[in-house]
């Protein structure tokens, strides 16, 4: 997958305003497309990336639209973790949730990065209906 | 010194005899990939030659799941045509000779990073206790950039020797090339200038 956005809310009812939002961030392009295809058919706008690099300079100018930032912990070259700090710094109001195929270790996260504000983890592999009901869950 | 090659040749390279081989007895060396699908190809190719052999292998995966690093052994063969001649790899987890641990939480488990190096050693003993050939250590270092411990990883990257004494270890550090970026040039000098070998897979 290109690390390009790719952008879609063309869903069943394409008149329908999108529910909010998202931008996804998972270096591997499986995960990503089965993500966005998913939350789409769902009445979700969707910015998608798997270099997180992209997915920040493609926040930086549009900040204000995104209702929720749903990224990969571990990625190379910038992190779940980092990626969540810089798109706070920028867009307070963001939310952010992280994903992880592995143990999350709280002690791991918490000495190293003690003020990093996240809104919610999920473990992979989820479902498609999990993961839209932790964003509607932040939606309210 | 580094060697820019693909993954299949670096993989052939490091069980070549003799000369040619890009990881001799003792050697601890720097390998750069690009690709989650290449670095998989070479600790493959590596296990898949040398575990047979009496070698005790031991990989800390960063970006891969452990299921994903055991699927990606369980998948690999000798070659295109090949596809009969697969790793046991329960087998060789059972026996002990085949380790796979997340190596952010081996390196950040403990205040010291050493958590890896101290798996290491102890396999190191059970392989002289056991008339082993010796122990490879794939160790992924990308937790270091993610934890934003980049001195502490350098430090501990020149506290282990260029060439180990103990000739049964071979040590292979493993970094993603976005986290290689992210070092300054002196930085990825000294690096370079530290290790036995530096590879670059193309």
């Amino acid at each position: 997958m290109s690390t390009n956005p790719t952008t879609d809310n063309n869903n069943d009812n394409s008149n329908d305003k999108p529910l909010a939002k998202l931008l996804i961030v998972d270096d591997d392009s499986d995960i990503v497309q089965v993500l966005k295809m998913g939350l789409v058919k769902n009445k979700f706008s969707v910015d998608a990336f798997t270099n997180p690099n992209d997915a920040l300079q493609s926040f930086k100018p549009n900040a204000d639209s995104y209702f929720l930032v749903l990224s990969d912990i571990r990625m190379p070259g910038l992190t779940g973790i980092q990626l969540a700090r810089k798109v706070k710094a920028i867009n307070p109001n963001v939310k952010v949730v992280l994903m992880t195929a592995f143990e999350i270790r709280d002690e791991e996260f918490s000495k190293v990065f003690p003020s990093t504000n996240v809104d919610g983890f999920v473990q992979k592999p989820i479902s498609i209906r999990e993961l839209i009901n932790k964003v509607l869950s932040l939606l309210d | 010194m580094l060697v820019k090659a693909s993954s299949q040749e670096i993989a052939k390279m490091m069980t070549e005899e003799k000369e040619k081989n890009v990881l001799e007895p003792g050697n601890h060396i720097l390998l750069i990939y690009d690709d989650s699908k290449k670095l998989r190809e070479i600790y493959s190719q590596y296990s898949r030659a040398l575990l047979p052999e009496n070698e005790i292998v031991l990989i800390g995966t960063q970006y891969d799941t452990i299921e994903n690093v055991k699927n990606a052994l369980r998948l690999s063969s000798g070659g295109d045509n090949d596809d009969g001649d697969r790793i046991d790899i329960e087998r060789y987890l059972n026996q002990g000779t085949l380790f796979i641990v997340d190596a952010q939480h081996r390196y950040h488990g403990n205040s010291d990073f050493r958590g890896m190096w101290k798996l290491a050693m102890s396999l190191l003993s059970r392989a002289k206790k056991e008339g082993r050939r010796g122990v490879t250590w794939f160790g992924d270092v990308g937790s270091f950039f993610g934890f934003e411990k980049i001195e502490e990883m350098i430090e501990y990257e020149l506290s282990l020797p260029q060439k180990n004494e103990e000739e049964m270890m071979k040590v292979v550090c493993c970094y993603h090339s976005k986290d290689f970026e992210n070092l300054s040039e002196s930085q990825k000098q000294t690096l370079l200038d530290h290790h036995f070998k530096s590879i670059l897979v193309e």
